[in-house]
Protein backbone atom coordinates (compact mmCIF):
# COMPACT_ATOMS: atom_id res chain seq x y z
CA UNK A 1 0.00 0.00 0.00
CA UNK A 2 2.94 2.59 1.06
CA UNK A 3 4.55 1.63 -2.35
CA UNK A 4 1.34 2.74 -4.41
CA UNK A 5 1.51 5.51 -2.67
CA UNK A 6 4.84 6.57 -2.98
CA UNK A 7 4.03 5.21 -7.35
CA UNK A 8 1.65 7.23 -7.31
CA UNK A 9 2.46 10.79 -5.49
CA UNK A 10 5.58 10.27 -8.17
CA UNK A 11 3.53 10.06 -11.29
CA UNK A 12 1.48 13.43 -10.18
CA UNK A 13 4.78 15.18 -9.72
CA UNK A 14 6.05 13.82 -13.09
CA UNK A 15 2.42 14.52 -14.89
CA UNK A 16 2.66 18.11 -13.39
CA UNK A 17 5.94 18.79 -14.75
CA UNK A 18 5.88 17.10 -17.86
CA UNK A 19 3.02 18.77 -18.60
CA UNK A 20 4.78 22.22 -17.70
CA UNK A 21 7.53 21.72 -19.76
CA UNK A 22 5.82 20.67 -23.11
CA UNK A 23 3.98 23.93 -22.76
CA UNK A 24 5.94 27.80 -23.31
CA UNK A 25 7.37 28.44 -19.77
CA UNK A 26 5.77 31.75 -20.19
CA UNK A 27 2.32 30.03 -19.75
CA UNK A 28 3.69 28.56 -16.09
CA UNK A 29 4.92 32.11 -15.58
CA UNK A 30 1.83 33.76 -15.80
CA UNK A 31 0.11 31.20 -13.13
CA UNK A 32 2.96 32.24 -10.99
CA UNK A 33 2.21 35.76 -11.38
CA UNK A 34 -1.29 35.46 -10.37
CA UNK A 35 -0.23 33.97 -6.74
CA UNK A 36 1.61 37.45 -6.26
CA UNK A 37 3.92 35.86 -4.21
CA UNK A 38 7.21 36.01 -5.49
CA UNK A 39 9.63 38.88 -6.96
CA UNK A 40 9.78 39.58 -10.30
CA UNK A 41 13.31 37.69 -11.75
CA UNK A 42 12.07 35.22 -8.92
CA UNK A 43 8.84 33.97 -10.48
CA UNK A 44 11.14 33.77 -13.66
CA UNK A 45 13.19 31.65 -12.35
CA UNK A 46 10.73 29.22 -10.80
CA UNK A 47 8.55 29.22 -14.26
CA UNK A 48 11.56 27.97 -15.82
CA UNK A 49 13.05 25.08 -13.71
CA UNK A 50 10.52 24.24 -11.21
CA UNK A 51 9.02 21.77 -13.68
CA UNK A 52 11.95 20.31 -14.26
CA UNK A 53 12.40 20.13 -10.26
CA UNK A 54 9.11 18.42 -10.17
CA UNK A 55 9.85 15.97 -12.86
CA UNK A 56 13.49 14.80 -11.56
CA UNK A 57 11.34 14.54 -8.25
CA UNK A 58 8.89 12.05 -9.50
CA UNK A 59 10.58 9.81 -11.18
CA UNK A 60 13.23 9.45 -8.16
CA UNK A 61 10.25 8.89 -5.32
CA UNK A 62 8.41 6.40 -8.10
CA UNK A 63 11.93 4.69 -8.56
CA UNK A 64 12.50 4.83 -4.88
CA UNK A 65 15.78 6.69 -4.99
CA UNK A 66 16.95 8.70 -2.40
CA UNK A 67 14.21 8.04 -0.34
CA UNK A 68 14.75 9.57 2.92
CA UNK A 69 15.78 13.37 1.23
CA UNK A 70 13.05 13.00 -1.80
CA UNK A 71 10.40 12.61 0.95
CA UNK A 72 11.48 15.66 2.76
CA UNK A 73 11.83 17.59 -0.28
CA UNK A 74 8.42 16.87 -1.68
CA UNK A 75 7.30 17.44 1.64
CA UNK A 76 8.76 20.88 1.82
CA UNK A 77 7.48 21.34 -1.32
CA UNK A 78 3.69 20.59 -1.02
CA UNK A 79 4.25 23.15 2.36
CA UNK A 80 4.78 25.70 0.13
CA UNK A 81 2.14 25.11 -2.03
CA UNK A 82 -0.33 25.11 0.97
CA UNK A 83 1.26 28.47 1.84
CA UNK A 84 1.10 30.36 -1.87
CA UNK A 85 -2.47 28.53 -1.82
CA UNK A 86 -3.57 29.84 1.27
CA UNK A 87 -2.61 33.70 0.95
CA UNK A 88 -3.97 33.65 -2.46
CA UNK A 89 -7.29 32.26 -0.57
CA UNK A 90 -7.12 34.65 2.14
CA UNK A 91 -6.19 37.64 -0.22
CA UNK A 92 -8.94 37.10 -2.15
CA UNK A 93 -6.69 37.15 -4.97
CA UNK A 94 -9.08 36.68 -8.55
CA UNK A 95 -7.47 33.41 -9.67
CA UNK A 96 -10.53 30.81 -11.01
CA UNK A 97 -7.82 28.05 -11.41
CA UNK A 98 -4.58 26.79 -9.54
CA UNK A 99 -2.57 26.21 -12.94
CA UNK A 100 -0.55 23.72 -10.95
CA UNK A 101 -1.27 21.05 -13.92
CA UNK A 102 -0.76 23.30 -16.64
CA UNK A 103 -3.24 22.30 -19.30
CA UNK A 104 -4.09 18.86 -18.39
CA UNK A 105 -6.37 19.67 -15.04
CA UNK A 106 -6.87 22.57 -13.04
CA UNK A 107 -9.34 22.54 -9.74
CA UNK A 108 -10.45 25.76 -8.08
CA UNK A 109 -7.89 27.18 -5.41
CA UNK A 110 -9.77 25.99 -1.93
CA UNK A 111 -9.76 21.93 -3.64
CA UNK A 112 -6.09 22.33 -4.60
CA UNK A 113 -5.47 23.38 -0.97
CA UNK A 114 -7.77 20.27 -0.06
CA UNK A 115 -5.91 17.87 -2.28
CA UNK A 116 -2.41 19.45 -1.18
CA UNK A 117 -3.23 18.86 2.29
CA UNK A 118 -3.98 15.55 1.98
CA UNK A 119 -0.40 14.89 -0.18
CA UNK A 120 1.16 16.64 2.81
CA UNK A 121 -0.59 14.14 5.61
CA UNK A 122 0.63 10.94 3.07
CA UNK A 123 4.15 12.40 2.57
CA UNK A 124 4.45 12.28 6.45
CA UNK A 125 2.84 9.54 6.97
CA UNK A 126 5.68 7.64 4.05
CA UNK A 127 8.39 9.52 5.95
CA UNK A 128 7.28 7.39 9.42
CA UNK A 129 7.01 4.18 7.40
CA UNK A 130 9.90 4.95 5.36
CA UNK A 131 11.23 1.14 5.31
CA UNK A 132 8.09 0.41 3.81
CA UNK A 133 8.07 2.85 1.43
CA UNK A 134 10.87 2.02 0.00
CA UNK A 135 10.11 -1.14 -0.77
CA UNK A 136 10.90 -2.34 -4.70
CA UNK A 137 12.49 0.86 -4.36
CA UNK A 138 16.36 1.58 -6.17
CA UNK A 139 17.63 2.32 -2.31
CA UNK A 140 16.95 -1.27 -1.27
CA UNK A 141 18.76 -2.67 -4.19
CA UNK A 142 21.83 -0.29 -3.57
CA UNK A 143 21.77 -0.72 0.52
CA UNK A 144 22.09 -4.89 -0.25
CA UNK A 145 25.03 -4.16 -2.75
CA UNK A 146 26.88 -2.68 -0.36
CA UNK B 1 28.54 -3.97 -14.94
CA UNK B 2 28.03 -2.76 -11.90
CA UNK B 3 26.62 0.88 -11.23
CA UNK B 4 27.63 3.39 -8.07
CA UNK B 5 24.38 5.21 -6.56
CA UNK B 6 26.14 8.64 -7.74
CA UNK B 7 26.25 6.97 -11.20
CA UNK B 8 23.26 5.74 -11.31
CA UNK B 9 21.51 9.16 -9.72
CA UNK B 10 23.38 10.94 -12.57
CA UNK B 11 22.45 8.53 -15.60
CA UNK B 12 18.06 9.35 -14.19
CA UNK B 13 19.03 12.79 -13.86
CA UNK B 14 20.43 13.00 -17.53
CA UNK B 15 17.55 10.54 -18.79
CA UNK B 16 15.01 12.71 -17.27
CA UNK B 17 16.29 16.00 -19.16
CA UNK B 18 16.75 14.58 -22.04
CA UNK B 19 13.39 13.38 -22.25
CA UNK B 20 12.06 16.38 -21.38
CA UNK B 21 14.17 18.29 -23.60
CA UNK B 22 13.10 15.70 -26.55
CA UNK B 23 9.07 16.25 -25.40
CA UNK B 24 9.56 20.13 -25.72
CA UNK B 25 11.45 20.16 -28.79
CA UNK B 26 8.82 17.42 -30.65
CA UNK B 27 5.96 20.15 -28.85
CA UNK B 28 7.84 22.95 -30.13
CA UNK B 29 8.45 22.16 -33.63
CA UNK B 30 4.74 20.56 -33.95
CA UNK B 31 3.63 24.45 -32.72
CA UNK B 32 5.69 26.37 -34.72
CA UNK B 33 4.14 24.56 -38.06
CA UNK B 34 0.71 26.19 -37.33
CA UNK B 35 0.75 29.59 -39.33
CA UNK B 36 -1.44 32.54 -37.78
CA UNK B 37 -3.69 34.05 -40.83
CA UNK B 38 -3.92 37.44 -40.97
CA UNK B 39 -8.01 38.92 -41.03
CA UNK B 40 -7.56 42.23 -42.19
CA UNK B 41 -10.73 43.05 -40.09
CA UNK B 42 -9.11 42.73 -37.28
CA UNK B 43 -6.15 44.10 -37.60
CA UNK B 44 -4.75 47.76 -36.95
CA UNK B 45 -1.60 49.84 -37.10
CA UNK B 46 1.17 49.82 -39.98
CA UNK B 47 1.93 46.35 -41.29
CA UNK B 48 5.08 47.48 -42.16
CA UNK B 49 6.07 47.79 -38.57
CA UNK B 50 8.71 46.78 -36.58
CA UNK B 51 7.08 45.24 -33.87
CA UNK B 52 3.58 43.02 -34.64
CA UNK B 53 1.60 41.38 -31.98
CA UNK B 54 -0.93 38.83 -32.43
CA UNK B 55 -3.06 39.23 -29.56
CA UNK B 56 -5.08 36.04 -28.00
CA UNK B 57 -8.53 37.43 -26.54
CA UNK B 58 -11.63 36.30 -24.67
CA UNK B 59 -13.88 39.37 -24.42
CA UNK B 60 -14.93 38.29 -20.44
CA UNK B 61 -11.38 38.72 -19.26
CA UNK B 62 -10.37 41.47 -17.02
CA UNK B 63 -6.81 40.38 -17.62
CA UNK B 64 -7.39 41.12 -20.90
CA UNK B 65 -8.54 44.62 -20.56
CA UNK B 66 -5.75 45.90 -18.75
CA UNK B 67 -3.84 44.33 -21.92
CA UNK B 68 -6.30 46.16 -24.29
CA UNK B 69 -4.94 49.53 -21.84
CA UNK B 70 -1.56 48.84 -22.38
CA UNK B 71 -1.67 48.23 -26.19
CA UNK B 72 -3.65 51.39 -26.47
CA UNK B 73 -1.66 53.22 -24.71
CA UNK B 74 1.07 51.84 -27.03
CA UNK B 75 -0.62 52.76 -29.91
CA UNK B 76 -1.21 55.89 -29.35
CA UNK B 77 2.82 56.49 -28.50
CA UNK B 78 3.88 54.88 -31.31
CA UNK B 79 0.98 54.76 -34.18
CA UNK B 80 3.67 53.53 -37.00
CA UNK B 81 5.77 51.16 -34.99
CA UNK B 82 3.18 48.96 -34.32
CA UNK B 83 0.88 46.71 -35.70
CA UNK B 84 -1.66 44.63 -34.26
CA UNK B 85 -3.94 41.30 -35.05
CA UNK B 86 -6.73 40.37 -32.88
CA UNK B 87 -7.37 36.24 -32.42
CA UNK B 88 -10.36 34.79 -30.65
CA UNK B 89 -9.95 32.44 -27.62
CA UNK B 90 -12.49 32.81 -25.39
CA UNK B 91 -12.38 30.66 -22.08
CA UNK B 92 -15.74 29.34 -21.86
CA UNK B 93 -15.23 27.20 -18.95
CA UNK B 94 -14.93 29.85 -17.08
CA UNK B 95 -16.28 33.03 -18.69
CA UNK B 96 -19.93 32.51 -19.53
CA UNK B 97 -20.65 34.60 -22.57
CA UNK B 98 -17.13 34.32 -23.82
CA UNK B 99 -18.29 32.64 -26.73
CA UNK B 100 -20.84 34.53 -27.12
CA UNK B 101 -18.97 37.90 -27.27
CA UNK B 102 -16.78 36.61 -29.39
CA UNK B 103 -19.30 35.73 -32.00
CA UNK B 104 -20.70 39.54 -31.77
CA UNK B 105 -17.13 40.88 -32.42
CA UNK B 106 -16.48 38.52 -35.40
CA UNK B 107 -20.40 39.72 -36.86
CA UNK B 108 -18.99 43.34 -36.03
CA UNK B 109 -15.77 42.10 -38.01
CA UNK B 110 -17.92 41.13 -41.16
CA UNK B 111 -19.19 44.52 -41.42
CA UNK B 112 -15.93 46.05 -41.02
CA UNK B 113 -16.41 47.59 -37.30
CA UNK B 114 -14.18 45.14 -35.27
CA UNK B 115 -12.65 47.81 -33.66
CA UNK B 116 -15.19 50.03 -32.60
CA UNK B 117 -17.22 47.12 -31.36
CA UNK B 118 -14.15 45.33 -29.59
CA UNK B 119 -13.53 49.04 -27.62
CA UNK B 120 -17.26 49.05 -26.50
CA UNK B 121 -17.46 45.45 -25.33
CA UNK B 122 -14.22 46.07 -23.29
CA UNK B 123 -15.24 49.80 -21.77
CA UNK B 124 -18.59 47.99 -21.03
CA UNK B 125 -17.32 44.69 -19.99
CA UNK B 126 -18.09 45.19 -16.10
CA UNK B 127 -21.77 45.41 -16.72
CA UNK B 128 -22.32 42.77 -19.44
CA UNK B 129 -19.91 40.19 -17.19
CA UNK B 130 -22.73 40.59 -14.68
CA UNK B 131 -25.50 39.53 -17.06
CA UNK B 132 -27.82 35.71 -17.42
CA UNK B 133 -28.27 37.26 -20.70
CA UNK B 134 -26.33 39.69 -22.43
CA UNK B 135 -27.36 39.86 -26.16
CA UNK B 136 -29.75 42.85 -25.23
CA UNK B 137 -26.67 44.49 -23.81
CA UNK B 138 -24.27 43.21 -27.15
CA UNK B 139 -27.20 44.63 -29.85
CA UNK B 140 -27.08 48.00 -27.97
CA UNK B 141 -23.58 48.38 -28.02
CA UNK B 142 -23.90 47.32 -31.83
CA UNK B 143 -26.22 50.16 -32.39
CA UNK B 144 -23.40 52.22 -30.86
CA UNK B 145 -20.99 50.96 -33.19
CA UNK B 146 -23.15 51.92 -35.84
CA UNK B 147 -23.24 48.10 -36.91
CA UNK B 148 -26.54 46.90 -39.39
CA UNK B 149 -28.68 45.47 -36.56
CA UNK B 150 -30.49 43.24 -39.15
CA UNK B 151 -27.32 41.50 -40.52
CA UNK B 152 -25.88 41.55 -37.34
CA UNK B 153 -29.24 39.29 -36.05
CA UNK B 154 -28.61 37.26 -38.98
CA UNK B 155 -24.95 36.79 -38.29
CA UNK B 156 -25.00 36.04 -34.86
CA UNK B 157 -27.84 33.13 -35.47
CA UNK B 158 -25.34 31.63 -37.99
CA UNK B 159 -24.02 28.30 -36.81
CA UNK B 160 -20.96 28.58 -38.66
CA UNK B 161 -19.75 31.90 -36.70
CA UNK B 162 -19.37 30.03 -33.62
CA UNK B 163 -17.51 27.51 -35.07
CA UNK B 164 -15.06 30.31 -37.28
CA UNK B 165 -14.42 31.05 -33.58
CA UNK B 166 -14.15 27.92 -31.76
CA UNK B 167 -11.93 27.08 -35.17
CA UNK B 168 -9.88 30.09 -34.19
CA UNK B 169 -9.55 28.90 -30.23
CA UNK B 170 -8.51 25.53 -31.40
CA UNK B 171 -5.54 26.92 -33.60
CA UNK B 172 -4.44 28.89 -30.50
CA UNK B 173 -4.39 25.58 -28.41
CA UNK B 174 -2.52 24.06 -30.86
CA UNK B 175 -0.03 26.60 -30.26
CA UNK B 176 0.00 26.04 -26.30
CA UNK B 177 -1.85 28.72 -25.59
CA UNK B 178 -4.02 28.33 -22.29
CA UNK B 179 -4.86 31.35 -20.89
CA UNK B 180 -5.63 34.70 -22.13
CA UNK B 181 -4.84 37.49 -22.87
CA UNK B 182 -1.80 35.59 -24.81
CA UNK B 183 0.33 37.75 -27.06
CA UNK B 184 3.15 36.44 -30.01
CA UNK B 185 4.93 39.78 -30.12
CA UNK B 186 7.34 39.61 -33.19
CA UNK B 187 6.74 35.65 -32.68
CA UNK B 188 7.58 35.70 -28.92
CA UNK B 189 4.29 34.62 -27.02
CA UNK B 190 4.19 36.68 -23.70
CA UNK B 191 1.30 35.74 -21.19
CA UNK B 192 -0.77 38.03 -19.54
CA UNK B 193 -0.20 41.71 -19.17
CA UNK B 194 2.87 41.97 -17.17
CA UNK B 195 4.24 40.22 -19.74
CA UNK B 196 3.37 42.01 -22.70
CA UNK B 197 4.14 45.43 -20.71
CA UNK B 198 7.54 44.00 -20.45
CA UNK B 199 8.32 42.53 -23.95
CA UNK B 200 6.89 46.21 -25.37
CA UNK B 201 9.28 47.68 -23.34
CA UNK B 202 12.14 46.50 -24.02
CA UNK B 203 11.44 46.74 -27.82
CA UNK B 204 9.80 50.66 -27.39
CA UNK B 205 10.96 52.10 -24.08
CA UNK B 206 8.82 54.24 -22.24
CA UNK B 207 5.60 53.25 -23.79
CA UNK B 208 2.43 52.49 -21.55
CA UNK B 209 2.03 54.49 -18.34
CA UNK B 210 -1.64 53.94 -17.78
CA UNK B 211 -2.05 49.99 -16.81
CA UNK B 212 -4.79 50.24 -14.75
CA UNK B 213 -8.27 49.53 -15.92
Amino acid sequence: MFVVARILIGCVFVVSGFEKIISPYQNFLYVVQGYEFFLRPLEELIARFFPWGELILGVFMILGFWLEIILKILLAVVSSFIVILAQALLRKLDLTECGCFGNLLSFPLHITILFDAGLWILLMILIVVKQKTSIFGLDQHFSKKI
Amino acid sequence: MKLSKTSATILIILGCFFIGFLAKFVAEHSASLIKIDANLARTKGNPGAPVRVTEFVDFQCKACLKGVLVLRDYFKKYPQKMYLEVKYFPLSNIHWHAIKSAVYAECAARQNKFWPYHDLLFENQHVWDRLINPDQMFKELAQKANLNLSALDTCVQDESIKKFVLDEKSQGQAMKIVSTPTYFINGKIAVGFKELTAELGKLLPGGAQNQKP
